[in-house]
């Protein structure tokens, strides 16, 4: 593979590019009571979370139970709790879950799709029985008014709420290409079946600038095998940066506050910049979640020192994780500091 | 401009690898005694005892001392009269108010700033070697220092100086190729005045580093701090650990060249913190009200500071900008060059005031001119008997007596507005139009900020954003007027609900590190009001 950055003539992929994405790869996966937090800061400003993440993408897409096929049915049933119970009732618009105080952190407009329904628009139907775990939708019909479907937990694999992702592809027209991912990290063994499957267990959260600035700085970056030209941007699959039609990373917008899906906890959180990682660090979705943060060093004292003085806090309860640092020591240029919580 | 590269600093890091400081350490028995004078009576009018006025004057004092430390000044005798006279007085005013002691700390820095004054600024004899020897052996370089401080290098150098030649900004460094050299003057600092970004020191972008810095001027002794690996404070009270132990940080390594010039004889050879004086001065305790600021220079004269974080009404001029009216972050997303759009929204009478341009400040003005003129101590008494207790209050009416420049220099607040007229108009209660003259006049001051009228009007999230959509439809209007002017007005079209105009200020430069009355945010304020709060 080949690199280029900003439109510089292409080039073997540079230390700092590798680094960063085997850095993601290898970094471990989710333990229960090993909540880890890293801080890698970086001489200038760059797309270096946006590499991290795609290294753990990768890392993702080689486990075979890394996607939201499973749980899909109570994801589903989650949301149309919400809906039923909250939303459809709820007169505060726009949508404010913290002024309202609901607890939720989006609003669900009961509207999902199914490829059993041409992707027609389904609407949650208020005889959905929660005790039951049967989950009902309402179709639009010629005559007679809206026909209700009830699917079964293995149909249901074919819905979606609207705006995210489906669970997985009907038909593998439309699946991700393994090429870009496998010939970036030696050795990967993809699960073919998660190239046609969405993830939601990592969380890119971007910049604190916007999910356009985001957008912007991964795309900077590019990749190219002998036939075809990858932009970084589009390989994370992000829903809506690529024509892609599942997603493997779920995108957090620091600047709203708001994910792309409804609901989440990743297992993995990668935050673009100072501001994206302390929110990140306050929200209550990713407290179970390993936390990695990416900064630069070129902004200013008070910044930096925010950043050192939540370091430092962590400190009381976390402990240095030397043995990852040591197997994977930064190229010149990057310092690393990561922290794993301490064991009783 | 766009950022640099990744792989070009990275590329660059790896060439690199070693780092040089050639550090030009001055010093000079005339301007030593001076420093030394006015540090004494810096600190002697910060006693415990000393009211708020004395404090104020202190500070003022605390900002020139500090500019000719940390800038190449070509400096006059005038400039020390500037500094102290118009500041303390004249030295019977001050052995008056103060005491003999202060006195002769005044004559003695009026005595050394008289024989420093009739030389050439040995800094600037440095500096001036310094450039000529990069540009002969044809060395790229950059100068980093606030902008008002750029015409002091540019009169020094052997050769014209280009804009490519400045960095002001943390945003600035961020953004810069490498370069050969960096020349900085003063100490190396993250805060207060010379300060410079810590990446300065943990991440170059220039091989060497020509400091020239005033003997007895101390780099902080964190610079260069960096979040993965923060100083530890040792125990045994030595010397900091550069590394926590939970760190990898593959930093540059720099090794340092000290190369000194002139004499001081009256200087400590060693050098001491508690005589540092911008160590010292950086220790100032802040009032609890205060808050860390963004200054948005609007011209020459005024800047407007606001919260770090604050989300700014403003426009992009760029035609290729995704959303010309936005609201953004200053130093972020707010740049050089974008204009703050400041509402002026009303929806009560603004009687005479919408019709004239500042003819009730004139008036006004034209009065306290004339107080200031017969007896500035008296008129800043009977403002602080009437409860004007604003912090350098004499400063403060010197600058709302100047003419009306962009916005009309006046108080902040209302309360103090009134006071203020009523002890300068007579029948200022009376009303003109249906509204007391002082509160006519107030409003034409609140117009001439872009202040919403109606208070609290602008903090309703709705009202916002159909300001925004409206100023949306204004795009076209708005870039052909920004074309021709810094600062203009712009008239809501009628049919729309709201009534007023908006305010139109272009950034001329942000600076960070400052630390400010909460009071004073969000106002337009003279630079020299604003450098005391350098922090």
């Amino acid at each position: 593979m080949q690199f280029s950055e900003t439109d510089q003539p292409w080039r073997p992929i540079p230390e700092w590019v590798n680094y960063l994405i085997q850095f993601g790869y290898q970094w471990p996966a989710a333990e229960p009571s090993m909540k880890r937090i890293a801080l890698i800061s970086m001489p200038c400003d760059s797309a270096a979370a946006g590499l991290i993440t795609l290294g753990a993408m990768i890392r993702d897409l080689g486990n075979a139970t890394a996607s939201n096929v499973n749980g899909h049915y109570g994801y589903l049933l989650k949301y149309a709790k919400q809906f039923l119970g909250a939303c459809s009732r709820c007169d505060l618009h726009p949508c404010q879950p913290e002024k309202k105080g609901c607890g939720y952190v989006k609003r669900a407009d009961g509207k999902m799709r199914s490829s059993q329904f041409a992707n027609r628009s389904l609407t949650i139907s208020n005889r959905t029985d929660f005790e039951a775990n049967q989950l009902a939708l309402e179709y639009p019909r010629a005559h007679d008014g809206p026909g209700v479907w009830q699917p079964s937990p293995a149909a249901a694999a074919t819905v979606h709420i609207c705006g995210e992702p489906p669970p997985v592809l009907g038909a593998s027209n439309g699946a991700l290409a393994p090429e870009p991912y496998s010939y970036l990290i030696d050795g990967v063994n993809i699960q073919h079946q998660n190239l046609s499957r969405s993830y939601s267990g990592l969380c890119l959260a971007g910049r604190a600038s916007g999910e356009n600035t985001s957008r912007d700085t991964y795309a900077t970056l590019r990749f190219c095998d002998a036939e075809k030209t990858y932009r970084l941007d589009e390989m994370l699959t992000v829903s809506g940066w690529s024509g892609a039609a599942v997603s493997r990373v779920l995108f957090y917008n620091s600047r709203i506050e708001e994910a792309d899906r409804y609901a989440f906890s990743p297992e993995l959180v990668v935050a673009d910049g100072d501001a994206a990682f302390l929110k990140a660090a306050g929200r209550t979705e990713f407290q179970h979640s390993d936390l990695l943060g990416v900064i630069h060093r070129v902004m200013e004292r008070e910044k930096l020192e925010t950043i050192g003085n939540k370091m430092a806090e962590w400190r009381q309860w976390y402990e240095p994780d030397l043995e990852f640092e040591a197997h994977h020591p930064p190229p010149y240029g990057i310092g690393l500091s990561i922290l794993k919580k301490r064991q009783a | 401009m766009k950022p640099v590269s990744a792989s070009r600093i990275f590329d660059f890091l790896n060439y690199q690898q070693d780092f040089g400081i050639e550090r030009h350490e001055i010093a000079s028995s005339e301007f030593g005694n001076l420093r030394r004078s006015l540090f004494q009576i810096i600190r002697q009018l910060r006693c415990d005892s000393a009211d708020q006025e004395t404090l104020d004057l202190s500070y003022r004092l605390q900002a020139s001392l500090s500019e000719w430390l940390t800038v190449p000044v070509s400096f006059h005798l005038s400039m020390f009269k500037a500094a102290t006279n118009e500041t303390l007085g004249s030295p019977d005013a001050i052995q008056a108010r103060w005491g003999v002691g202060i006195r002769n700390l005044y004559n003695m820095a009026a005595h050394a700033a008289e024989n420093f004054a009739s030389t050439e600024n040995p800094m600037r004899q440095t500096l001036n070697s310094v450039i000529g020897g990069l540009c002969a052996e044809g060395k790229t370089f950059k100068i980093y220092c606030y902008r008002r401080a750029r015409p002091h290098f540019e009169s020094l150098s052997p050769v014209p100086l280009s804009d490519n030649s400045f960095l002001h900004t943390t945003r600035d460094y961020r953004e810069t190729e490498p370069f050969d050299a960096l020349i900085k003057v003063g100490p190396l600092r993250s805060r207060g005045w010379g300060s410079v970004p810590d990446a300065i020191r943990s991440a170059p972008r220039f091989a060497t580093l020509m400091q020239v810095v005033w003997a007895g001027c101390g780099d902080e002794t964190d610079f260069g701090y960096d979040p993965v690996s923060p100083p530890q404070i040792p125990s045994d009270g030595g010397a900091p650990r550069d590394n926590a132990p939970s760190t990898i940080r593959r930093t540059p390594h720099w090794s340092t060249t000290v190369i000194r010039s002139g004499e001081d004889p009256g200087a400590d050879t060693d050098y001491t913190a508690e005589n540092d004086e911008l160590s010292v001065f950086a220790t100032r305790s802040n009032p609890p009200e205060s808050c860390r600021a963004v200054l948005l220079q609007i011209n020459k004269e005024l800047g407007i500071l606001y919260r770090p974080l604050s989300r700014v009404l403003s426009f992009d001029p760029d035609l290729n900008a995704r959303e010309p009216i936005d609201v953004r972050l200053p130093g972020e997303t707010l740049r050089e060059g974008m204009l703050i759009i400041r509402s002026v929204v009303s929806d009560v009478n603004l009687g005479e005031a919408e019709a004239g341009e500042g003819s009730y400040s004139q008036v006004w003005k034209r009065r306290l001119q004339e107080e200031l003129h017969a007896n500035a101590d008296g008129f800043c008494r009977l403002l602080r008997n009437e409860g004007v207790n604003l912090s350098s209050l004499r400063q403060c009416v010197r600058n709302w007596a100047k003419p009306t420049s962009t916005v009309i220099h006046a108080p902040h607040h209302k309360v103090h507005f009134q006071v203020l007229i009523q002890l300068l108009v007579e029948n200022a209660s009376t009303d003109v139009h249906g509204v007391p003259w002082w509160q006519t006049a107030w409003n034409e001051v609140r117009r001439s900020r872009g202040d919403a009228i109606k208070e609290g009007f602008l903090e309703s999230e709705i009202v916002q954003e159909q300001l925004i959509t409206l100023l949306r439809g204004l795009v076209p209007q708005i870039r052909e007027q920004a074309l021709s002017r810094p600062h203009f007005r712009l008239a809501i079209p009628s049919g729309h609900e709201a009534k007023g105009e908006f305010l139109f200020l272009k950034v001329a430069s942000i600076e960070e590190g400052f630390t400010v009355p909460q009071d004073e945010l969000n106002n337009p304020l003279a630079l020299s009001v604003i450098d005391q709060w350098r922090a």
